[in-house]
């Protein structure tokens, strides 16, 4: 038999966490040739367990408590040696994937709460199925619930929120995406300053447009509550919308409220004005819907777009009256612009293609689409025909098996490419979502596809314009600066909001008509 | 004071159940947050679980 | 997300030993001692060990629990005193608002029955190889007849032959011997407080006898201090906390908490008549 090498490394103070130094002997054990080895603190204790097991060499044994002893006995030096090298480079390799003595995740909301002594939210996106479960659950251990989840039954909503009513808890959801609790960003939400405007919204990226526009003036969201979108149906009765505004008139910090939704079942309407009356607070009614009436009296100012929303808003905190606009650039720029986009799509007018990634902003685009261009054919309403197409590319059909359209756009750019095909579209109109939760470069994953449109079109001697509008903040992840210089680069015309993107595609699509009724301000 | 006026004034601490990039995000921001490595309870069958969840109800007053 | 300069680090949760060398930190505070993905170890100027660590329970009793642990922060970094913070590197760490608990155990004499009737019926990972070295044996034989007969002498020797011996960062032996100092603090502490020896015999085995972090729990222990882990599992009050203490600590580590759980169970039997 050919005699043992017994070889060792020695690291001087090298704190390798346990689990390190477990899967480190476990790794020298099984390499070829190895008969025995160690991973030790070179304690006084370890040098003489190294020894009795063989494997006390004696640059080992003139090692110290801190320092870290790798011991080998091979069958022949090269083994040593190998399994030496591989120890240093298996070191070296979990240096970067360092984990300490630390604990495995706790498996259920209630050992999470002994992890997190003093939670007070459980934000949950679990399969339909089983939030209901746990959202019940979480109530009863007296957290707020963000549900984040859909497919939640109807049934199931309605007892959550009765419970969370009984206990005074904000039960947000299903289906809420978007939230900001004591100037946190919850979910897919916007870095926003505090402030004294607080928010209940049916809607996320209503949400999302309304508190953006807000903090690009400089003013912020005391709360910006969810309700999820059946709150103000009549099963569910606005349990949560109520709960919220009672909350908003509450607080002190709140000077106005904004309520964003879809207009409610009759029943509700009525009971959500009285209680918006009652809050004894200025409050912006933004019911996004057919046939909205705007106007104001004392305390409730209703709105008909997302974008108005946020400037009463504003308006009421200053004192002033806030008159609608429906672009916030010049009117002769605005001419200038529309006229030479029209110029360069080299005919009357076209079709818009609206490729949306946010429900709500499809929702606004389709209500200011229509007494303009005419019939919209949307997959927000089943049924629906005309020249013109919005799409909500996050609905059920577009995301079955794949990924929501705000985290990857491999559906858009497909939808962008085939617009570019159609010869009658001349307007591709696109939201880009910003914030937490969103994508890295959402005006990046779509840029490429727009110059390849815009590219197409004109190779088949026709324009194509992309108007767009930015949702987000300064201090969004996604440098907002650099998304929105990304898609100019790609020949985007960047409008500052949804409302005012949709209105200059309807220009550039219907012409010079389109543009002078905005104008003058005709609805 | 109101269950949720003093919710309003409490630091946000967060239980997260489901994707867990919100938890990665809020650990971003310094929010404290646990994320919950969830599974299906009952071996994913619903009505069990349901069964399971109404059978351990407690109603606990966390405040 | 963006740069964080002067971004604050907020404790949430310290022992009460812990505020107070936050509170007595001179301008040259300490230094970054070793630091990994979910726990950072500071040597403070008063020689021993201050651990940060995430959002929770006590891992250790000279840890304070942060809403954000500071990544970036190699060893020898240094720490410093700036008004009524400690910056580190781009952070500023701030522990006015955080919750300040007990880490010492408070005695009880009787009570042991529970936990050890928990602990004998459940099934916890097995403990480190290295205690069963035959200096390992020889060194838990020793510590269980000390406990037994209450002799002093018998018990340090089994103490010191635990002491840096085996697996891991902090040693099985150290774990073990802290589960049992944590056992005779609870239910044996009129006896551990009229044996000073013991505590000084092995507070200057542990000084070149272990790594640094394993002395740092070792004197924490001597002195009746634990990690939260710990504490709630011996200050359990019914069948079923026990057995979620049990669960929790056995989770700790490689084989850390496994290797306390033993020491427990071995003190708590040493300890039954």
């Amino acid at each position: 038999m050919s005699p043992e090498t017994i070889r060792s490394l020695v690291k001087p103070s090298a704190y390798q966490d346990s689990v390190t130094l477990l899967l480190l002997a476990r790794q020298l054990r099984s390499g070829p040739g190895v008969v025995e080895a160690a991973a030790l603190m070179a304690t006084p204790s370890n040098r003489d367990l190294l020894e009795q097991s063989g494997l006390l060499t004696a640059e080992a044994a003139k090692a110290g408590s801190n320092d870290l002893v790798i011991a080998v006995r091979a069958e022949s030096a090269a083994a040593a040696a190998v399994a030496l090298a591989e120890s240093e480079a298996f070191l070296g390799a979990k240096r970067k994937r360092l984990e300490d003595s630390g604990r495995a995740l706790p498996r259920t909301l209630e050992s999470a709460r002994r992890h997190l002594p003093g939670a007070n939210l459980a934000l949950i996106s679990v399969p339909g199925a089983f939030a209901a479960l746990e959202a019940k659950k979480a109530l009863r251990l007296g957290l707020h619930v963000m549900l984040f989840s859909d497919n939640v039954g109807l049934e199931d909503e309605v007892a959550l929120k009765g419970l969370a009513v009984q206990k005074g808890l904000l039960m947000m959801g299903p289906d809420c995406g978007t939230a900001i609790l004591n100037g946190v960003p919850l979910g897919f939400a916007n870095a926003v300053p505090r402030g004294r405007i607080g928010l209940v919204s049916a809607s996320g990226t209503g949400l999302q447009q309304v508190t953006a526009l807000l903090a690009s003036q400089g003013e912020g969201v005391s709360q910006a509550i969810g309700v999820g979108g059946r709150d103000l149906s009549e099963a569910v009765g606005g349990l949560m919308t109520f709960q919220a505004l009672d909350a908003l008139a509450a607080d002190p910090t709140t000077e106005i409220i904004v309520m964003i939704g879809k207009p409610p079942a009759p029943a509700v309407r009525a009971r959500v004005e009285a209680r918006l009356r009652a809050a004894g607070k200025p409050c912006v009614l933004a019911l996004l819907g057919q046939g909205v009436k705007e106007g104001r009296d004392a305390t409730v100012h209703a709105v008909a777009t997302l974008e108005d929303a946020a400037w009463a808003a504003l308006a009421m905190l200053e004192g002033r009256p806030y008159i609608p606009q429906p672009f916030s650039i010049p009117a002769m720029e605005l001419r200038e612009c529309v006229e030479e986009f029209c110029r360069a799509l080299r005919r009357e007018d076209g079709a818009v293609r609206a490729l949306y990634a946010g429900g709500t902003l499809a929702h606004e685009a389709v209500l200011i689409l229509e007494p303009l261009l005419g019939p919209i054919a949307t997959n927000l309403r089943p049924g629906s025909g005309g020249r013109h197409r919005v799409t909500d590319l996050g609905a059920d059909e577009y995301t079955v098996g794949r990924a929501h359209p705000m985290l990857d756009a491999t559906v858009r750019v497909e939808e962008i490419r085939k617009a570019a095909q159609d010869p009658d579209v001349a307007v591709i109109l696109l939201d880009v979502v910003l914030g937490h939760g969103a994508a890295p470069d959402p005006a990046g994953d779509v840029a490429a596809a727009i110059e390849a449109a815009r590219a197409t079109a004109k190779m088949a001697g026709r324009g194509l314009a992309v108007v767009a509008s930015v949702i987000g903040t300064a201090g969004d992840p996604q440098d907002l600066a650099a998304q929105c210089a990304r898609l100019e680069a790609a020949g985007v015309w960047v409008l500052p909001s949804n409302a005012q993107a949709v209105r200059a595609a309807a220009c550039i699509a219907g012409g010079e008509p389109v543009l002078a009724r905005l104008l003058e301000g005709r609805p | 004071m109101s269950p949720l006026a003093a919710f309003f004034r409490q630091e946000l601490r967060v239980i997260n159940l489901g994707l867990e990039q919100f938890a990665g995000e809020l650990d971003r921001l310094g929010v404290p947050v646990v994320h919950v490595a969830w599974s299906p309870p009952a071996g994913g069958d619903l009505k069990k679980a349901a069964l399971l969840a109404s059978l351990t109800d407690e109603d606990e007053d966390d405040r | 997300m963006k740069d964080s300069l002067g971004r604050t680090i907020r404790v949430l949760r310290m022992g009460r030993s812990t505020r107070e060398r936050l509170n007595g930190a001179p301008r040259e505070a300490g230094e970054v001692h070793s630091a990994y993905a979910r726990t950072l170890n500071l040597l403070w100027h008063d020689g021993r060990l201050l651990t940060l660590h995430g959002p929770g329970p006590l891992l250790a009793p000279f840890a304070a629990a942060v809403d954000h642990l500071p990544g970036g922060l190699g060893p020898g970094m240094r720490a410093w005193r700036e008004g009524e913070k400690i910056r580190l590197g781009p952070f500023l760490l701030g522990w006015e608002q955080g919750a300040a608990v007990e880490t010492r155990l408070r005695p009880e004499e009787d009570g042991a029955r529970l936990l050890l009737t928990v602990l004998a019926s459940s099934r916890p990972a097995p403990p480190a190889a290295g205690l069963f070295s035959p200096g390992g044996r020889t060194a838990q034989r020793r510590l269980d007849h000390g406990i037994r007969e209450r002799d002093a002498r018998a018990f340090v020797e089994g103490a010191a032959g635990l002491i840096g011996l085996g697996e891991g960062l902090t040693p099985a032996g150290d774990d073990c011997l802290v589960g049992a100092l944590a056992v005779l603090s609870r239910h044996a502490a009129t006896w551990l407080a009229e044996h000073a020896e013991v505590r000084t015999a092995l507070a200057s085995a542990s000084e070149r006898g272990t790594t640094t972090l394993g002395r740092e729990f070792l004197l924490h222990a001597l002195g009746g201090s634990f990690s939260e882990p710990i504490l709630r599992l011996i200050q359990a009050r019914s069948a079923a906390e026990a057995v979620e203490g049990i669960e929790d600590l056995g989770r700790m580590g490689a084989s850390s908490g496994a290797d306390t759980l033993w020491g427990m169970r071995l003190a708590l039997e040493a300890l039954s008549p």
